[in-house]
């Protein structure tokens, strides 16, 4: 045992990336579920002499705790969370330039290099297959809007979370209120996200709109559902991994976010059904092609800025 | 009683009540009050920031005037938590006077059991509730199938009220057949020399004794549907709850101090409620577990023993239902939407037998000593609230159940604000999940040891003390005995809701101290519902077999502390 560890040990020194340090403690959030689990095991089979903790709690919680633990971090990196989770949270991260940067396109990265993108959490409809036949299903965002998929709709509030905003901000984007006032009339809006797709598999109801992983996870497991991607086009948006400011172990953490932003790891995360959004990783298997799928220039800043407005016209509208 | 009570007379000043009043008093405040009052006074500051007098604010809390949505969930929370504490007093206060008074089989099992409905796997408990009478129900298509008879649909108010009573109607079980047991039987008996019937002796003698313990179990059945989260998440359908509302704050906007401004406005609604239950009962004060060891007789007739029977065994069929379909779930390897599953097998528990060892041993081990620490400390305060006069006993009074109304969340973050730098720094130690396991359930003990105080004699410690014996000798040998029965009720709620403990726990656990709750949690993450379901059927399981166990051997030697 002591040798295999000495070996792996020489071998990682000889063949890893230059790195100052390869033992010691790692802590690491994550808020990816298998695909973060996935990362991490390769990461530990590489670097078998660091002792990763991992904390697995949803972005929420993850966020909240970084901002309780500010006076004194307790985790070093943070592993794809919602983009938008960053943007809310300026000055959480450090800065740091991974060995990886040539390798990803300007738009997934911050602009002070403080996270780095990681899947791309595509929203995409999820039918019911035994509840509506093919020439029922709604093609558009536009459709959702058409009263005939009144009480056929659900959808998770836009408060909850990043995922659940940018499908109002898109369809706000695409066509403004008037529309997604009919969107409204048509959908239940509920509090858990697991609840959107879950009831749609369990045919309590015909359509739902949700990340496209959770939709093929369950086409996976068998369940009457098929997934379709609005033919106006859906909005790119991403989760990302940074370096927590001020954590324990900045050069662990730094080793860390090099490995999770290598082809590598996003090959693994592409494994569990998600879209990388490293272009020389492709999609996941039995998913469409990033780029054949139709994609609308989503403007996640414009987004972010409205959001306030946006969410108290929504509440407005819902409690009428 | 046959207690043993020294005869020598001490003069020496007793120092003991000082010593355990100071430390509890140092625990309170050092893990209770300050870092929750803290926490909460920045629902008075700016999103993001600390307060402080330059910018208190009250921003976070003007949408309760300006918003709708806001002023609906207030109302939605008000009439769901009053519907669900007067049901599931109705529905438990016959179920205890059975159990205490009527002869029937099987009675700590049926105590064991009533346990469980508090134990419910995050997500999946409540999705349960879907699976049977869902629109593609189990239940709801046989009832179309074979009867042509359409389910009205469980999500909205109907399904949550539904769903939270059975969820919660065992507090107020738990509490009223603790102290309908040990009831001093003189006092029926009396009446029933004086001719009284049956009827009347139960109105006028048996229920006005069951009223301040069934207040006490109504007050956490009020708390309890006040911050429930999960219910009304996954069967409100639209219906929001002011729950759903702090749990946009934290996910949607990461803005703790507002959530916290609408856990303020909870504890609002919770105090105004207790004030009022405080004031029925202030008005009913009885003296009945008096100097007698005998427990009062059961009722034997033919007729109420079936009645007893059906009620009881009916009540928990239908609060078991979602349990029993966790655990269903656990077996079936397949089940994509079908009505059945299509599969089943015991893939799952091969599956996350790796995975739950380690978390369930430190569950147990967490709730344990939480339990202990809350049952020392509880039955102390508990005990000084209700016999002693003091200035600012409200206060105690507050402090005590304010973690208990907050969310386990904010709960969490205080003490991780609090204790994560500083002289005492306990981040990522079980001490630190301890203590909020402590500090967010010692109002269960210190509510029923208090409720099981106020119907004790003084006259009882009085004779112990004239006796000679010291304060904490008579505490001992005498009151604590004599309460073990409310302090035992507490105590098994204690441990089993801690085993399930999550909102509190995600904020603070780290991997060393992973817990049940985070790998079902870590199950449901990846989608692995059935996984998820394995691993809260072990815990039900784990749990059912342990309050089993104590129901049985703590009852037994309860029965010869009395005999």
């Amino acid at each position: 045992m002591k040798l295999k560890l000495a070996v792996a040990f020489a071998a990682a020194t000889i063949f890893g990336p230059m790195a100052s340090a390869q033992d010691g403690n790692l802590v690491i959030y994550n808020p990816a579920g298998d695909a973060g689990e996935l990362v991490i095991d390769a990461f530990r089979e590489k670097y078998p002499s660091i002792n990763i903790s991992a904390i697995n709690a949803g972005v929420g919680e993850l966020f909240t705790r970084m901002g309780a633990e500010k006076d004194n971090p307790q985790g070093d990196v943070i592993l794809c969370a919602s983009s938008e989770a960053f943007l809310s949270n300026p000055g959480l991260f450090e800065p740091y330039d991974s060995t990886e940067l040539a390798n990803f396109s300007e738009d997934v990265v911050a602009p002070d290099h403080s996270f780095y993108g990681c899947s791309m959490p595509l929203q995409a409809f999820i039918v019911n297959t035994n509840l509506l036949s093919e020439d029922q299903y709604p093609r558009t965002w536009e459709a959702l809007a058409d009263p005939m998929y009144k009480d056929k709709l659900v959808m998770a509030n836009p408060s909850l979370s990043g995922s659940a905003y940018a499908q109002l901000a898109q369809m706000l984007q695409l066509y403004g209120w008037d529309m997604a006032e009919k969107v409204m009339d048509n959908a239940r809006f509920v509090t858990s996200s697991q609840s959107v797709f879950q009831d749609v598999g369990r045919g309590e109801i015909e359509i739902g709109i949700t990340g496209e992983v959770n939709v093929k996870t369950m086409m996976d497991d068998g369940f009457p559902v098929t997934i379709i991607y609005p033919e106006d086009g859906t909005g790119l948006r991403f989760d990302a991994s940074g370096i927590i400011k001020g954590g324990p172990n900045p050069e662990n953490a730094k080793l860390f976010l090099d490995f999770a932003n290598s082809k590598e790891a996003h090959e693994l995360v592409a494994s569990t059904n998600r879209r990388s959004v490293r272009k020389d990783v492709a999609a996941p298997d039995g998913l469409a092609p990033t780029a054949d799928i139709p994609t609308f220039p989503y403007d996640a800043n414009k987004a972010a800025a409205d959001r306030d407005e946006n969410l108290a016209k929504f509440d407005a509208l819902f409690n009428k | 009683m046959t207690a043993a009570v020294p005869t020598k007379p001490r003069r020496r000043r007793n120092i003991a009540p000082w010593v355990a009043g100071g430390l509890t008093l140092f625990v309170l405040v050092a893990f209770l009050l300050f870092p929750i009052g803290t926490t909460l006074l920045n629902s008075f500051a700016p999103s993001g920031e600390r307060f402080a007098f330059g910018n208190a604010t009250f921003e976070n809390f003007t949408r309760f005037w300006t918003s709708a949505q806001y002023q609906t969930a207030l109302i939605n929370t008000i009439i769901i938590g009053l519907a669900v504490t007067v049901l599931s007093t109705i529905v438990a206060v016959p179920a205890a006077y059975f159990v205490a008074r009527v002869q029937m089989p099987f009675k700590p099992l049926i105590m064991s059991l009533s346990i469980i409905p508090l134990i419910s796997p995050p997500f999946v408990g409540a999705y349960s509730w879907v699976i049977l009478f869902g629109r593609s129900g189990i239940v709801s298509q046989y009832l179309r199938d074979w009867f042509g008879f359409q389910m009205p649909p469980i999500y909205g108010f109907f399904g949550v009220i539904l769903a939270m009573v059975l969820a919660n109607f065992t507090y107020v079980f738990l509490f009223v057949q603790g102290a309908l047991t040990a009831v001093d039987p003189h006092l029926e008996e009396s009446a029933r020399v004086m001719g009284a019937s049956r009827w009347r002796i139960l109105r006028t003698v048996v229920l006005p004794l069951a009223i301040p313990p069934m207040l006490a179990g109504a007050m956490i059945v009020l708390i309890e549907a006040l911050g429930e989260f999960g219910i009304p998440a996954v069967l409100g359908g639209e219906v929001y709850v002011l729950s759903t509302l702090m749990y946009f704050q934290i996910h949607g906007y990461f803005n703790l101090n507002a959530a916290s401004a609408i856990a303020l406005v909870n504890v609002a609604i919770t105090l105004i409620a207790i004030v009022l239950l405080l004031r029925i009962n202030r008005k009913r004060r009885f003296i009945t577990v008096g100097s007698t060891t005998r427990r009062a007789a059961l009722q034997t007739g033919r007729g109420i023993r079936i009645v007893a029977n059906l009620y009881v065994w009916g009540l928990l069929a239908v609060a078991l239902l979602p349990q029993a379909v966790v655990i269903f779930t656990s077996f079936a390897e397949k089940w994509p939407g079908t009505r059945w599953p299509l599969e089943y097998g015991l893939d799952n528990y091969r599956y996350i037998f790796s995975r739950i060892v380690e978390p369930m041993q430190n569950s147990l081990m967490l709730a344990a000593i939480a339990t202990v620490v809350c049952v020392i400390f509880g039955t102390l305060t508990g005990y000084i609230a209700e016999r002693k006069t003091f200035p600012g006993k409200w206060a105690l009074d507050l402090t005590i159940m304010l973690p208990f109304v907050l969310p386990g969340i904010v709960t969490g973050v205080a003490l991780l604000v609090t204790y994560n730098s500083g002289p005492i720094a306990l981040t990522g130690t079980a001490a630190i999940l301890v203590i909020a396991y402590f500090v967010r359930r010692i109002a269960y003990i210190y509510r029923s040891v208090v409720a099981a105080v106020s119907q004790l004699d003084l006259k009882m410690e009085e004779a112990s003390t004239i006796a000679g014996a010291g304060w904490s000798t008579t505490m001992r040998k005498i009151t604590v005995p004599l309460i073990a029965p409310g302090i035992l009720a507490g105590a098994i709620i204690v441990f089993t809701t801690l085993i399930s403990e999550m909102s509190t726990t995600i904020m603070l656990y780290s991997a060393r101290w992973k817990t049940v709750s985070i790998a079902i949690y870590e199950r449901l993450e990846s989608q692995e519902i059935a996984a998820a379901a394995a691993i809260g059927s072990v815990t039900i399981l784990v749990t059912l077999l342990l309050v089993l166990t104590a129901t049985r051997v703590i009852g037994k030697s309860m029965s010869e502390l009395f005999s």
